[in-house]
């Protein structure tokens, strides 16, 4: 019998992804009891919720598949700052101003 | 080209028109506004249900009534100019709530790269950005709902885009988990060096920092005003004092259209500005 072991993204539509639908897609993962989320087809992913995917699949012994190409360089920045326990980030340097707008 | 015109203007216009309204919003000597003036009074008026009054001036009547000012719309329509608008989108964690939520930002922000210029990257760096403010209001806020609004002009070469939220704001947010930032000033100087609330929870404060430098890697500005504390980020990033206090975070974009390929990668990380 066929037993689906990969839960795709995609079946949900989103047209965005977040950080919260990384927890409904878990939380989906896990109720169909499948080990396997795939991102193919996925048109947009943030940091947060690539972020978040990494940390809940790593939590609950999932593994990302089918990672678009477009979203490695950010992927590779999340495994890399997960790998260093900091997040790499940009720096922003901020002037303070006295004056009230 | 031209510098982008400062969206400090915009936010003394928004003060002004904030100060000027005690219990009502006296819009009748109105000629013109701009999305970052026009989303924070229509969220005021809605969730404080405010009576208003629209201006005088025709024109710019029927340019508030093409927004739906002030309750917005909570479906997703398609924009069929250059004004996208007001939307107010769901924060809550349900599976119909973040689809809903998804398809009226993941449509906007498609309406909004094909207005910039579709060039290769942009769509990755801008909805890198806008998902990280989303995340930011559904994650820290205490905010019922999210609000947007985005407007081209095509003869000015530019786009603004409002986003915001009635919830606790940024130094609220530190203080309903015991961090002690000093002022609102001091918490968001914190929030942009990537003080989280979250920090046990795995590598995170990359959100505020990712939206300013994409926003400035499109060569625009940023402007976030949250309590009594207003960042501006043009190539450099200046901090201020508020002499008005809002309750919860307005975030304001003005990117200028895109003429090249943007490669959005290179300001995910380390200093570029």
């Amino acid at each position: 019998m066929y037993k689906k072991s990969v839960f795709n993204i995609a079946t949900l539509s989103p047209y965005f992804a977040t950080r919260e639908l990384a927890q409904l897609v878990v939380r989906r993962a896990k109720q169909e009891k499948v080990p396997d989320i795939s991102l193919k087809d996925i048109q947009s992913a943030s940091r947060s919720f690539l972020d978040e995917l990494y940390t809940l699949s790593q939590k609950n012994e999932l593994r990302i598949l089918d990672i678009p190409e477009h979203l490695m360089p950010i992927f590779n920045i999340i495994a890399r700052s997960h790998r260093l326990g900091k997040t790499i980030a940009p720096v922003i340097k901020i002037s303070r101003q006295k004056l009230v707008i | 080209m031209s510098p982008l015109p400062s969206l400090l203007q915009n936010v003394r216009h928004l003060f002004a028109m904030m100060r000027a309204s005690g219990g009502s919003v006296d819009l009748r000597d109105l000629k013109w506004i701009y999305p970052l003036e026009l989303l924070p009074l229509a969220a005021l008026i809605t969730e404080q249900n405010l009576p208003y009054q629209l201006p005088a001036d025709e024109k710019c009547r029927g340019y508030l009534e093409y927004f739906h000012f002030p309750y917005g719309l909570t479906k997703y329509q398609r924009p069929s100019n250059n004004y996208m608008p007001i939307y107010q989108f769901p924060t809550g964690r349900d599976q119909q709530g973040l689809l809903v939520q998804s398809h009226i930002i993941g449509s906007l922000t498609n309406v909004i790269v094909q207005r910039i210029g579709a060039q290769s990257g942009v769509w990755d760096g801008l909805s890198t950005a806008i998902d990280e403010v989303v995340s930011n209001i559904q994650q820290h806020a205490d905010s019922k709902a999210g609000w947007i609004c985005a407007q081209h002009y095509p003869n000015k070469g530019y786009l603004d885009v409002c986003l915001l939220d009635t919830g606790i704001s940024i130094p609220g947010s530190y203080r309903k988990h015991d961090i002690d930032i000093g002022n609102d000033v001091d918490a968001i100087q914190s929030a942009v060096r990537g003080l989280s609330v979250k920090n046990e929870e795995g590598i995170r404060g990359a959100g505020l920092r990712t939206i300013i430098n994409m926003i400035r890697g499109f060569g625009g500005q940023v402007v976030l005003l949250s309590g009594a504390a207003l960042l501006h980020a043009t190539p450099s990033a200046k901090l201020y004092p508020s002499s008005v206090t809002w309750h919860g975070t307005v975030l304001g974009l003005r990117i200028p259209e895109q003429t090249k390929p943007f490669n959005y990668t290179q300001y995910l990380e380390g200093s570029v500005f």
